[in-house]
């Protein structure tokens, strides 16, 4: 009776592999996929020793939505609005990814207006994107209003975003060749003053949650990463940096017009939460540096580079790396000189960074394995793609 | 642009690549039992694991691996190719623990073994999906002469470089304008 209760309780294929006991103190625990603090569909397999845990395995493909096959059934330009799917905070880098893969594969030339404004879009889709991980985060270590600031911040962004792209989230902007349409003319005016605005509020920031003490206490020393086993794993973006390794694709393979601007890339060494917290927060102003200077030297001229509207590049691959706001995105095309693409691989710098929280997560406590989740800056659609 | 450790990874064919149209600077053809030595000597030498992916062609899947440093225009890609009937590659994943998702990913959409994986099953697609999504029906499989850039082909002496006809045409144009 007891054994036929427990084979029904215990599901699917990746539950059957976490055995309850020998002690009473070891719990199987599934955390997810409805969990609030895995931001979406994620799923947890927890092995815990009373409060600790052994081991944890994370479940993938809740929202596995196959874009990859969906690329070979499309054109080159009916697969762009895709690209905002994958990762709804960060859509513009996703944008410019696949676009750029694409014009490195026909040798489209992209005009410098259009270039400009590409950088000037990302950058305020970055920080948006980072001020909803702000927010989030908080949420999960049990701050709710920091969320209600930072939405706040991020709402005048859409609103500028949405004037230039006709959307508010997911964007199609980007396209092959340059961008879908010129910025309407109150686009500089409208940059200043939100960068301005961003800055006056960022002090408060700092000295309302990021000096608090018990956020501190809640992230300091917590899911130290060592360089080395981000290196292996792959890991990226923020989460690198806050390892104390100032790699960053706008820098070290720079695209679009990135190397005509002056910014900073933070890094802190200690390689914890924190770090990587802090990271983001720096990235918040230095971003803000970017779309000052692009929107003050935006120059005239065309948006967009002429291409074919049955578009059919030569056959070749070729991949572009673009630093998202969770890291290196790389997408890699692969033609045979038809209309569709004959391959198309996503990879996301999600996907890596989670990779690592088997490792980074044992031996932790519960409520600190929470507190690492939410310092890697998941968007569970990018992982599962 | 060819880091020396290429040397040293005892690769069939190495190709410098032009980083603006590609975005990687070599491509390095590998026989499929040689790869874990290969990828030993990358690690050694400090490179990153981006991501290993598959490619549904004429000739078998192919399997490639994008390796990059933190600074500079460096990644590299290793590429091999194992049959249709038999798809076999030993699995990175002990020594890039990175490989571990991208392999079960690539076990998910194409099928293929990665053998010495610690944890081969299904990722991303649900557990009781039969099939392999991103394989290719036999008559719409490409060959690599028709998926691969034209300087890759001549480099391994699967094209014959083209002629050089192209430099008559912009005189002529210049011509007519005056």
């Amino acid at each position: 009776m007891h054994d036929a209760f427990d084979s029904a309780i215990r599901g699917d294929l990746s539950s059957a592999r976490f055995e309850p006991g020998p002690t009473e103190d070891k719990l199987i625990l599934s955390m997810g996929p409805q969990h609030p603090s895995t931001h979406g569909v994620l799923r947890i397999m927890l092995e815990l020793e009373g409060e600790y845990i052994l081991r944890a395995e994370p479940i993938l493909g809740y929202i596995h939505r196959m874009h990859e096959w969906m690329a070979e059934q499309k054109t080159y330009l009916q697969f762009i609005p895709n690209m905002g799917r994958v990762d709804y905070l960060h859509a513009m880098a996703w944008n410019w990814a696949y676009a750029g893969a694409v014009e490195r594969l026909a040798g489209i030339e992209v005009p410098e207006r259009a270039e400009y404004i590409r950088v000037a879009v990302t950058e305020l889709n970055r920080i948006s994107s980072h001020l909803v991980w702000w927010g989030a985060y908080l949420l999960d270590l049990g701050a709710f209003t920091p969320i209600l600031y930072a939405f706040d911040d991020r709402e005048q962004i859409l609103d500028i975003l949405q004037s230039a792209t006709g959307s508010r989230l997911t964007y199609s902007y980007i396209t092959i060749g340059g961008v879908y349409d010129d910025v309407p003319d109150d686009f500089r005016e409208r940059c200043i003053e939100f960068v301005n605005r961003l800055r006056s509020r960022l002090p408060m920031y700092r000295d309302l949650v990021t000096d608090n003490v018990i956020l501190r206490g809640r992230c300091e020393g917590i899911g130290v990463l060592p360089v080395d086993m981000a290196r292996r794993y792959g890991a990226t973006g923020p989460v690198l940096r806050g390892s104390g390794v100032a790699s960053d694709v706008r820098r070290c393979e720079p695209y679009g017009v990135y190397d005509r601007f002056e910014f900073r890339v933070p890094t802190y060494p200690e390689g914890d939460a924190m770090a990587r917290y802090k990271v983001r927060l720096d990235e918040l102003e230095a971003s803000c540096d970017i779309v000052e200077q692009v929107v003050s030297s935006l120059p005239e001229g065309p948006v967009t580079a002429k291409v074919s509207r049955v578009f059919k590049p030569p056959k070749g691959e070729a991949c572009m790396a673009v630093e998202g706001a969770r890291g290196k995105i790389l997408v890699h095309v692969r033609s045979d000189g038809g209309l569709k693409p004959y391959r198309v691989k996503l990879r996301a710098p999600g996907f890596s960074n989670m990779s690592l929280f088997s490792e980074l997560a044992q031996g932790v406590l519960l409520a600190d394995a929470v507190s690492i989740l939410g310092s890697l800056d998941l968007v569970i659609p990018e992982i599962d793609r | 642009m060819i880091p020396e450790c290429i040397a040293a990874l005892g690769a069939t064919q190495v190709v410098a690549m032009d980083h603006a149209a590609t975005g990687v600077v070599a491509s390095v053809s590998l026989a499929p039992e040689t790869i874990l030595d290969a990828v030993a000597v990358l690690d050694k030498e400090g490179y990153l694991l981006e991501d290993v992916m598959a490619s549904d062609l004429k000739e078998g899947f192919e399997v490639t691996y994008h390796f990059s440093l933190f600074e500079g225009k460096s990644r590299l890609v290793l590429r091999l190719i194992v049959s249709h009937d038999a798809p076999k590659v030993p699995s990175i994943s002990g020594i890039y623990p990175g490989a571990d998702w991208h392999e079960r990913e690539c076990f998910d959409f194409f099928g293929i073994d990665f053998t010495g994986h610690p944890n081969l099953h299904h990722l991303l697609l649900a557990e009781d999906f039969e099939g392999h999504p991103l394989v290719k029906a036999e008559n719409s499989r490409k060959a690599l002469v028709d998926v691969m850039p034209q300087p890759w082909l001549v480099a391994v002496g699967l094209a014959a470089p083209e002629a050089p006809k192209v430099e008559k045409i912009p005189a002529a144009a210049a011509g007519a304008k005056e």
